[in-house]
């Protein structure tokens, strides 16, 4: 019988390191190019997902004026608005988990990239011998590319990157496609919590950066930006140079200075 | 890097004295030559310490971890680097005396024979260069990278690939004469008895070949991948695999000569035999000395002593 380790290692961690293999020789055997490929391939994957999860948002940004009208109605009563708000997803065919799912989505992506990235590097013995244990035995190309060359502009892929230039552009490009998809909460409470984690998640990844291998922060930095011109196709900048607003202030103004909202209210339904 | 007594297992001495500064991690064996052991480290220097007192002689500073073992002859000292060289030092002094660039990492253990020395790279490629210059004589490119050290036997060159298959090259031209098919990559080195030779794969596989055709003989499935190289012990090539259980095999039929030992501590270095006694050292920091040999009183394998390092 498979133990976990055994099932990870056939359904993620071998088909992601022997397609990488396979892409390195396709991109001229360039390691970094073959990563960016990965990730554009990975997008492409999960499309239908991010479009989900694109509409989802576009979707709670329109409701945005009902839903403050609903904190004016009830005033203080948490529950009652809770209940009302939930009301008007379903009406409106929204589902707010739908906004995470992708991001869950990847998270065995992360883990299993990394471990690729180590693996086929293989820049210890331990990490050659552990290689030959995943290499899918008909295809030869694999056998006979390993080790891989781990230089990548300033980079080597197997390791942090010494000028600390990767973690600013994880952070940043984070901070930007989590500011673009924010929407603006008349609840305080939500809206300070929204707003910290606006900051907590992109110091978080950038200071993962700071000790992970640079492979890794070059997926998350290329996803980051795919994301980012995804999410500017459907809502525009969204709340990027929103500033946080004060619940009264920011009643019936769900579209941003500046912002290009594609949005009506008409897209609040499910598609 | 320590040094035991080997009938006792006490400890004689180790370098650096001081226990609580430590070299890099230590993935070859030494190599003794002229009352001195050397020994090359992840910290990328290679060592020559004194073999009685383990007081420090000189020390070579590499461009990167050194995971091979160096070779040692009566002048020169050879060793490989992670920075893609080859380096010949000086014996007495560890001076530089040439050094030779390859393509990848050299992570094995250089061959030197009265003409030439033999390296293999992570380049795909096995060099067969002038001991006196370090000038390229020929060069031979496998299909997949050469981790394992080569071997010579009958004018004729042995290398294990990560390719999947195991080379025999002529010595003196760098042809191939005969290329072995197994199931996975090669690291160990080559071990050859008369007209034989052994190697173990990273299949699970020890194989015993013809060493003039390189038609199989027998093969073994000792259960685990083997990184270390076989050793022959009184007509048997005894092997330890990854996960520390060591084999003895019949050198002409691949039979277990004994039932296998398991140690249960990870090896990945190669034992080392000397008065019948089996030397393995463990991953986990642990150094047995086996009986190599059975006797009327004690089976092949029986533990003699096992020391902490």
């Amino acid at each position: 019988m498979l133990d976990i380790t055994a099932l990870w290692n056939l359904i993620i961690l071998q088909p992601m390191l022997n397609f990488l293999i396979l892409l390195y020789n396709v991109t001229f055997s360039n390691f970094g190019l073959a990563i960016i490929v990965f990730t554009l391939v990975i997008r492409l994957l999960m499309l239908p997902l991010t479009l989900k999860q694109l509409h989802a948002s576009r979707s709670m940004m329109t409701l945005q004026p009902k839903m403050q009208e609903l904190q004016k109605k009830h005033g203080k009563d948490k529950e009652k608005i809770s209940q009302e708000t939930m009301k008007l997803y379903k009406e409106h065919g929204v589902n707010p988990l739908g906004c995470a799912l992708p991001t869950l989505v990847q998270f065995p992506i992360w883990i299993g990239l990394y471990q690729s990235i180590i693996q086929a590097l293989a820049d210890t013995p331990e990490g050659l011998l552990s290689l030959s244990q995943h290499l899918y035995m008909p295809w030869d190309l694999v056998w006979t590319t390993v080790p891989l060359n781990n230089a990548f502009l300033w980079l080597d892929l197997a390791r942090p990157d010494p000028f600390m230039i990767l973690p600013v552009l994880v952070g940043g490009s984070m901070y930007v496609q989590q500011k673009m998809m924010t929407v603006q909460n008349m609840d305080p409470q939500q809206a300070q919590m929204n707003r910290m984690m606006q900051t907590m998640m992109p110091l978080m990844f950038a200071f993962m950066t700071i000790q992970f291998a640079s492979g890794l922060a070059l997926y998350w930095v290329v996803s980051n930006l795919i994301g980012i011109a995804m999410q500017y196709t459907v809502t525009g900048w969204g709340s990027l140079f929103t500033k946080a607003a004060a619940p009264a202030a920011a009643t019936s103004k769900p579209a941003p200075k500046g912002g290009k909202r594609k949005a009506d209210a008409k897209d609040g339904k499910k598609r | 890097m320590l040094a035991f007594d080997s009938l006792r297992g006490e400890r004689k001495w180790q370098y650096p004295p001081e226990s609580d500064n430590k070299l890099g991690a230590i993935y070859s064996s030494p190599t003794a030559g002229g009352g001195a052991v050397y020994v090359g480290s992840y910290d990328g220097k290679l060592y020559a310490l004194d073999a009685l007192t383990g007081a420090l002689r000189w020390q070579f500073t590499t461009g990167g971890p050194i995971v091979g073992s160096a070779a040692v002859t009566l002048d020169t000292v050879y060793v490989g680097s992670s920075d893609y060289k080859l380096y010949a030092l000086n014996l007495t002094d560890g001076s530089k005396r040439w050094e030779f660039p390859t393509g990848n990492k050299i992570w094995s253990t250089p061959l030197v024979t009265e003409d030439s020395v033999y390296v293999t790279s992570l380049d795909h490629h096995l060099y067969a260069l002038d001991p006196a210059t370090g000038k390229s004589k020929w060069e031979f490119e496998a299909q997949g990278a050469l981790p394992s050290s080569p071997a010579a036997a009958a004018g004729k060159i042995l290398v294990g690939s990560f390719d999947r298959s195991f080379y025999a090259v002529d010595a003196s031209t760098g042809v191939e004469a005969w290329q072995f098919n197994g199931e996975n990559g090669f690291w160990s080195r080559a071990l050859v008895m008369t007209d034989t030779v052994y190697f173990a794969g990273l299949d699970r596989n020890v194989y015993a070949a013809d060493l003039t055709t390189g038609r199989e003989r027998w093969r073994v499935n000792v259960g685990d991948v083997v990184r270390s190289d076989p050793v022959a012990v009184n007509g048997a090539i005894v092997v330890a695999t990854q996960n520390g259980t060591i084999h003895w095999l019949d050198s002409v039929s691949g039979n277990r000569v004994v039932d296998p030992v398991q140690l249960n501590h990870p090896v990945l270095s190669s034992p080392a035999v000397q008065n019948g006694t089996l030397f393995v050292a463990s991953q986990d920091k642990l150094l047995f000395a086996l009986d190599a040999v059975s006797t009327l009183d004690r089976r092949a394998g029986s533990q003699k002593w096992v020391a902490q390092t």
